[in-house]
């Protein structure tokens, strides 16, 4: 048996169960933000964490919900394209030598003006994790608005949120893994160039 | 042979479009022939044959490599035109390193000049220290200047060079130029155990009447103060000025080799590693057993002291089979029971005891019925806890269980 529930009363509590069910994440701006963020974050964690849920309160201005049962292989297709959505998406503003932290999480953007289809070697891998066409890359970034990784306007534009920041994570992750092993595991041996940073 | 100073002004004056075309491309070394191109492009009056013998005599140009017969702008002229540009280069810390190697040698002969009490070399080694220090001090003003040039060139570059490429550029200033300042200033580090010999040195000096005036020691002193607060100001300043962009290209570089690695193994192994897409995991909150979602809300809300009562679970025709006797069997023992045997503290615990041998979905359907049955008085309390009833997994608060008129 687990730690008893905590007799602070937590605002929200059903709408956030909710949103951690559906694989919400609550960024700066949303109201539940502000009842997570607070001084009863602990006392939410300790909550969910009977459920075997774990609540992640990120600095970067987000919160979010993982279940420690959760089956490591479900989902992975969806998850495959949003990481691959990201890697063009890094991919194709660092050849552009475009500020890609800034040009990312620049607000109301267009689907069209995205480069994932700009080049030959992008379309093919977008293709490869089933995303096709600009419609299809639309949709996709439609699916995210329900877990808080974008928001859409009325005007069709669409501004990643704070929690987009997990996919660019992940890219830091493939790097950081090369060091010393690439991102399947083997070992390359390779100097990185950043060695000796502070 | 030495060349006037009006004489060099004079070529200069007369074939400055020369030296511009040069300077335009400074990276570069020429042959004769490509010289005297270079020269036959440009307005010059004379023939060129005499301009290029001029510019070898007055040494603006020096062989770059004589096996080739290369030329290319001679390194003083190159630094004179840096200097009439105002382009600073950074100093190396071998160049900060040597300086500190003559303030030591130099503070050794000052010290075996104390003792032989010869003043006459005394003071010229007081005059070289002064002269390192003042160079020192000179080194760090023009390190700051070109960090912050090159800060302003990486920032405009961005169209043009990858953020991989800008980090390299910034990163290596950083290691080269910036690290080598921290050092001097650790105050355990080279120059300040220099600094404090030196300043150790002269006040056993003057206290030796070796110094004919106290204030000569003093201007050494202030020197020192001033290379100590130069090196502050150039630290403070070079690193304000590079951190941020250093931290920001820093991030992208490494977004963008980790992104490249991403789609390498896409294109290679047409997936992306299990590792990296674990890393995003969702919550998809699910029940190791077969209770469904609106039993675990009303478990939830029991908890929370909510009053309403708990929706009624309901299973779906395909997983749940009509295990009908089972469920009202298990009902009717219930309603059989007598009264002595309420409250039943933990009503999971009871089914799993006296009902474990039937059907796991039967069991959970009479749960559901027997904790919104009105007759009943359902509490759920915490903890949340796992119970392993009849093949399955249940997590849920305690549940007890009484009839109501008995409440």
């Amino acid at each position: 048996m687990s730690e008893s529930i905590p007799s602070t009363p937590l605002p929200n509590l059903a709408a956030i169960f909710r949103g951690i069910k559906a694989g919400r994440h609550w960024c700066f701006g949303d109201l539940e933000y502000s009842d997570l963020n607070g001084e009863l974050f602990d006392a939410y964690r300790d909550f969910f964490g009977q459920l075997n849920l774990t609540l992640h309160r990120d600095p970067r201005g987000f919160v979010f919900a993982t279940d420690e049962d959760a089956d490591d292989d479900k989902g992975n297709d969806r998850i495959s394209k949003y990481v691959v959505l990201t890697a063009v998406w890094v991919d194709a503003l660092a050849d552009q030598g475009r500020d890609i932290g800034k040009s990312i999480f620049t607000e109301r953007q267009r689907v069209e003006d995205l480069p994932h289809f700009a080049t030959e070697g992008h379309r093919r891998l977008m293709e490869q994790v089933g995303i096709n066409s600009v419609d299809e890359l639309q949709g996709i970034l439609k699916g995210l608005e329900r877990q808080g990784f974008v928001d859409w306007s009325s005007d069709g534009r669409f501004t990643p949120r704070p929690a987009f920041h997990r996919f660019l994570d992940v890219c830091l992750a493939a790097k950081v893994a090369t060091e010393g092993t690439d991102v399947t595991g083997k070992q390359t041996g390779e100097i990185s160039s950043e060695e000796g940073l502070s | 042979m030495l060349i006037s100073l009006q004489e060099a002004a004079s070529f200069l004056s007369s074939y400055h479009p020369v030296i511009d075309e040069l300077w335009r491309r400074q990276n570069l070394s020429f042959s004769e022939a490509e010289l005297l191109a270079i020269i036959r492009a440009t307005p010059a009056q004379a023939s060129p044959g005499y301009v290029l013998t001029q510019l070898k005599r007055m040494r603006f140009i020096a062989e770059a490599d004589a096996q080739r017969g290369e030329w290319e702008l001679s390194l003083p002229f190159v630094r004179w035109l840096e200097h009439l540009q105002m382009l600073a280069r950074p100093v190396s810390s071998a160049v900060v390193q040597a300086r500190l190697t003559i303030l030591t040698q130099t503070l050794e002969a000052f010290t075996a000049a104390t003792t032989r009490n010869d003043w006459a070399d005394g003071r010229d080694n007081l005059r070289s220290a002064r002269e390192t220090i003042q160079q020192l001090t000179d080194d760090l003003a023009q390190t700051r200047a070109a960090i912050a040039t090159t800060v302003g060139e990486v920032k405009s570059e961005h169209r043009r060079q990858g953020a991989v490429e800008r980090f390299r550029r910034i990163n290596r200033l950083w290691q080269d130029y910036l690290l080598p300042i921290l050092e001097m200033l650790n105050p355990t580090g080279q120059l300040e155990v220099l600094c404090a010999s030196w300043g150790r040195q002269l006040t056993l000096a003057t206290e030796q009447g070796f110094l004919p005036e106290r204030r000569i020691a003093e201007r050494i002193d202030r020197d020192i103060q001033y290379l100590r607060v130069s090196l502050r100001q150039s630290f403070r300043e070079c690193r304000n000025e590079m951190e941020p962009l250093h931290a920001s290209l820093r991030r992208d570089s490494l977004l963008a080799e980790g992104a490249a690695r991403i789609l390498r193994q896409l294109e290679q192994d047409s997936m992306v590693s299990t590792t990296l897409l674990n890393s995003v995991c969702f919550s998809t909150f699910r029940f190791a057993g077969r209770i469904s979602e609106e039993a675990i809300e009303s478990s939830l809300a029991r908890v929370r002291e909510i009053t309403a009562p708990p929706h009624l679970i309901e299973f779906g025709s395909a997983q749940v089979p009509q295990e009908a006797g089972d469920v009202e069997d298990i009902l009717n023992a219930v309603h059989e029971l007598p009264a002595s045997a309420f409250p039943i503290n933990d009503l999971l615990n009871w089914l799993a005891r006296n009902h474990g041998d039937r059907d796991f979905h039967a069991l959970l359907q009479a749960f559901s019925l027997l904790v919104s049955d009105t007759r009943f008085l359902a509490r759920f309390v915490a903890p949340i806890g796992e119970y392993a009833i009849a093949g399955g997994v249940v997590r849920c608060g305690q549940v007890s269980l009484e009839f109501r008129n008995a409440a």
